[in-house]
């Protein structure tokens, strides 16, 4: 008895290094945010009142409006993506499963800055409609152009993990529904939609947690959210205070809404132990492809055709900066550093992934959800906690142990941790939904041979999720490339990412010349991404 | 990949211990400066190591890295954050007779806490087809009924556009600078967006009459290589506002010395060249700023405007009021 009592103590001794660890990690990711809100917890500051007696619940409605138009669009063309490609046979359905995706590669605040170019005042349509003769002409910087662009710049996140939820976890229970005559609309709102809520919850959430964090798009628009109000408050009026209970605000904003969902999904669980066939995809007729076809070409369109051939257009005039030297080094930077970050979050996404995966209770359930805040916070906010944060254990070290220079302020590892900290949500929930995919049995199986945890997870449990683990990679890898406030402040010294090129360039009104590195940011991505598409179906 | 990132470190900076170098922090992006480091660089031996950020958060940075921060200069494209700067004691004095000499009086702090590099005028410009310049002889006149609907201008969320108000606030009070705000968002054609460009882009169109931009934006209009830009650039008409009064409301961008800089006599030797003509010929030509150097001419496309009354505001001024014009800004919805 005692031998048994004693084995089973240390077993589970053993098994919570797992939380232990994944606790530890989550807090070192927390801690610039920690750092935010314990400056939040001062007094109630006036600016905080005068904020809330001027603009603050503008800025509030203006957030919900975009939040609540954004999730609708993005889903509208995510899911409705997803669907027709997955389930039926057109003309171009291969074509569209891969360039759907395309608008992805572009960042939002580009595809901003090249729509008011051709669609502001003196654009090549504003010439165009002078030379027609027609005098009245619209505005293009306004909210609905927010609306719309952010969707486009969104809605890939949906597309791509709804688009794997769907063919992953559908054929064979729809195959069988077929053959019992259901018909494809019912199918869809009963099998197929249900089997891949949380797939769709997990990238609606991350849609909703860039919205939110978005700042250089509504901005350049004049349409002042939630972002634009921590700035004010922790630069123009000088109060971090405020600028952190700000951010506590939007970060209460996207819990409530998945505590929302979580109830609302009440305690059913859609895990399903899969076996992939392939899906009998339903033929459409001439109008039916017609219309199908007309319906993917929207999002591809304007979402990726127009700002790249606008990108193309302008890179040719400055082909010449290609030739410098710096500009090669500009791309080795963002290179590895979006590599070195996209491998430490897809580590510590797994860590984080099976742990949960394996002790499934509420602590860890909640813990990765705290791992994965910094998303939903702007990336500048992020960086100020991380600067002070690394600053005082640089000042702690330098002072009690004489080390000359900064140890962690200005170096590239304070960089990837910047990226590692605001990303991982993209990771780990890519990892997720790869775990919930393959079910849990064959972990129970492994481990019932007595094979330690971690033996399970690099023999059996990594191998079986490769696909998402890879898609999760390269997703976080062009996000890190596009990423910009966090990179220009944790940046080390003479150091230029295509992101930071792009911005500076366009920031200072030269937005022609950024083409040319936004080109860049395309075309370091789309071999990558293309790749996941072909071989993770 | 900590051990690493910190044996790299140790290496980088043991390499530079030895080398002549100066740190920047640097919110101006322009390729100039870039040039000119590298003219800097070439002409002093001198190695040039540059962050380039936001001015906020350049200066956040600075204060938590305290007397362990490896910059040495600051550089802002405003006033009001170089004072924001000093106040918080991020930055030392410097004593050069150089500069003393070179850069006017009014464009530098009278400790010699910062320098300015290059000036600016915020001014009114309007559709030369459509609007009589005489109407609108001053800032104050951009209030008028008149105008109502037919003013733009950029967010308050911009630095410059604070700059304006805090150069209001400091020569009419704070209630009378409130009251024109107010009067500016009665007479908005729409609610503040995009850049300088984009407001005159709105001008050429017509969706108002005038509006309020930086005059080295309007230099870059009529110096651009885009046949649009230039056409929308020569349907301005430019105002310098306040000549009969006070002056137009000028701005700088400037350098100061950060506190703990431990390559000081380089950072100040820095300076001193970007004051030189040399140096001043280049943000006079390519970026259209107005150079601080007196031997130095502005550009061509700029000295067809003429000369102009400045106003005489200590620039310290800009800095004090800066907070308050955020203020009112909120409080008058100047979005």
């Amino acid at each position: 008895m005692r031998f048994v009592g004693n084995s089973v103590k240390k077993l589970l001794n053993r098994l919570s290094h797992w939380i232990n660890l994944s606790t530890f990690i989550t807090l070192i990711l927390v801690a610039p945010i920690i750092v935010i809100v314990i400056n939040a917890l001062g007094t109630q500051s006036d600016t905080l009142i005068h904020l809330k007696e001027t603009v603050l619940s503008d800025y509030i409605i203006n957030t919900l409006i975009l939040l609540l138009t954004v999730s609708f669009l993005a889903l509208f063309f995510g899911v409705g993506g997803a669907y027709f490609v997955t389930f039926y046979d057109f003309k171009f359905s291969k074509f569209f499963g891969i360039v759907l995706v395309l608008p992805f590669l572009i960042p939002s605040y580009i595809l901003g800055f090249v729509y008011s170019d051709i669609f502001g005042f003196y654009g090549v349509v504003h010439l165009f409609v002078m030379d027609m003769g027609i005098k009245n002409y619209f505005d293009i910087l306004n909210m609905n152009s927010v609306i719309v662009i952010l969707s486009l710049a969104l809605y890939p996140y949906i597309y791509l993990i709804v688009k794997a939820s769907f063919s992953k976890n559908s054929s064979f229970l729809l195959n069988p529904a077929l053959s019992l005559g259901a018909g494809r609309l019912k199918i869809f709102y009963r099998v197929i939609l249900p089997l891949s809520r949380p797939a769709i919850i997990g990238a609606l959430s991350l849609v909703m947690m860039e919205t939110i964090s978005e700042y250089g798009l509504v901005k350049y628009y004049g349409v002042d959210t939630l972002s634009t109000a921590v700035f004010t408050a922790w630069f123009g009026l000088n109060d971090p205070n405020s600028a952190a209970y700000i951010s506590t605000i939007a970060m209460v904003m996207v819990f409530t809404i998945l505590i929302v969902e979580k109830l609302n999904r009440g305690s059913a669980k859609y895990k399903i132990e899969s076996i992939s066939a392939p899906i009998k995809k339903n033929k459409l007729s001439i109008i039916g492809q017609i219309g199908v076809i007309s319906f993917l070409a929207i999002p591809f369109i304007f979402g990726f055709m127009i700002p790249i051939i606008w990108i193309l257009f302008y890179s040719f005039e400055h082909y010449i900066l290609i030739i410098e030297n710096e500009f090669v080094i500009t791309v080795i930077n963002s290179f590895v550093a979006a590599f070195i970050s996209a491998f430490i979050i897809m580590s510590v996404a797994i860590l984080l992934g099976y742990t949960a995966r394996v002790f499934d209770n509420g602590y860890m359930k909640y813990l990765l959800k705290v791992a994965t805040l910094g998303y939903s916070i702007p990336g500048a906010v992020i960086a100020v906690g991380i600067i002070i944060l690394s600053s005082s254990i640089d000042n702690y070290f330098i002072e009690h142990f004489k080390i000359d220079g900064l140890l962690l302020g200005g170096t590239l590892f304070i960089l990837c941790f910047g990226y590692t900290a605001r990303f991982l949500a993209v990771g780990l929930n890519s990892v997720e939904s790869s775990f919930e995919k393959i079910g849990f049995g064959v972990n129970k199986a492994s481990r019932s041979l007595n094979k330690s945890l971690f033996q399970t997870l690099i023999k059996i449990d990594l191998p079986l999720i490769k696909g998402g683990v890879l898609a999760g990679f390269i997703l976080v890898f062009i996000d890190i490339l596009k990423e910009l406030p966090a990179t220009l402040i944790l940046r080390p010294f003479n150091y230029d990412t295509l992101a930071t090129k792009t911005y500076e360039l366009a920031s200072i009104e030269m937005v022609q010349e950024s083409s040319i590195y936004a080109l860049c940011i395309v075309v370091v991505s789309i071999i990558p991404i293309i790749f996941i598409l072909r071989n993770y179906k | 990949m900590f051990k690493k990132s910190i044996l790299s470190m140790l290496m980088a900076t043991a390499i530079f211990a030895n080398t002549q170098e100066v740190n920047i922090y640097s919110h101006r992006h322009y390729d100039t400066d870039k040039q000119l480091f590298k003219m800097f660089e070439e002409k002093t031996g001198i190695k040039v190591n540059v962050v380039h950020a936001k001015a906020d958060e350049l200066i956040k940075r600075l204060e938590s890295e305290g007397k362990n921060s490896p910059a040495d200069l600051l550089i802002t494209s405003d006033v009001a954050r170089l004072y924001l700067a000093q106040s918080k004691g991020l930055l030392q004095k410097v004593n050069s007779k150089v500069l003393d000499e070179i850069v006017p009086q009014n464009l530098r702090n009278k400790d010699g806490y910062w320098f300015a590099l290059t000036k600016r005028a915020r001014v009114i410009v309007y559709n030369k087809d459509i609007v009589d310049p005489t109407t609108i002889p001053t800032y104050e006149s951009l209030v008028q009924k008149e105008l109502k609907g037919k003013v733009l201008v950029r967010s308050s969320s911009n630095i410059y556009n604070q700059s304006l108000l805090s150069f209001m606030i400091a020569n009419m009070g704070e209630e009378k600078a409130k009251i024109w705000a107010q009067g500016m968002v009665n007479n908005f054609a729409r609610n503040p967006k995009g850049n300088d460009r984009d407001q005159m882009k709105a001008v050429a169109s017509q969706l108002g009459d005038v509006a309020i931009v930086n005059t080295y934006y309007l230099g870059k209009l009529l110096g651009s290589k885009k046949f649009s830009e230039v056409t929308v650039g020569k349907k301005m008409g430019i105002i310098f506002p306040n000549q009969k009064t006070n002056g137009t409301h000028i701005n700088i961008s400037g350098a100061g010395v950060v506190k703990y800089s431990k390559n000081k006599e380089n950072a100040v030797k820095l300076i001193e060249f970007l004051v030189s003509p040399e140096a001043q010929k280049l943000f006079a030509e390519a970026n259209y700023e107005y150079p601080i150097n007196k031997v130095v001419e502005p550009s061509k496309i700029i000295k067809a405007w003429g000369s102009f009354k400045e106003d005489s505001l200590p620039l310290e001024e800009l800095g004090i009021h800066n907070e308050k014009a955020v203020r009112i800004f909120n409080e008058v919805r100047w979005k």
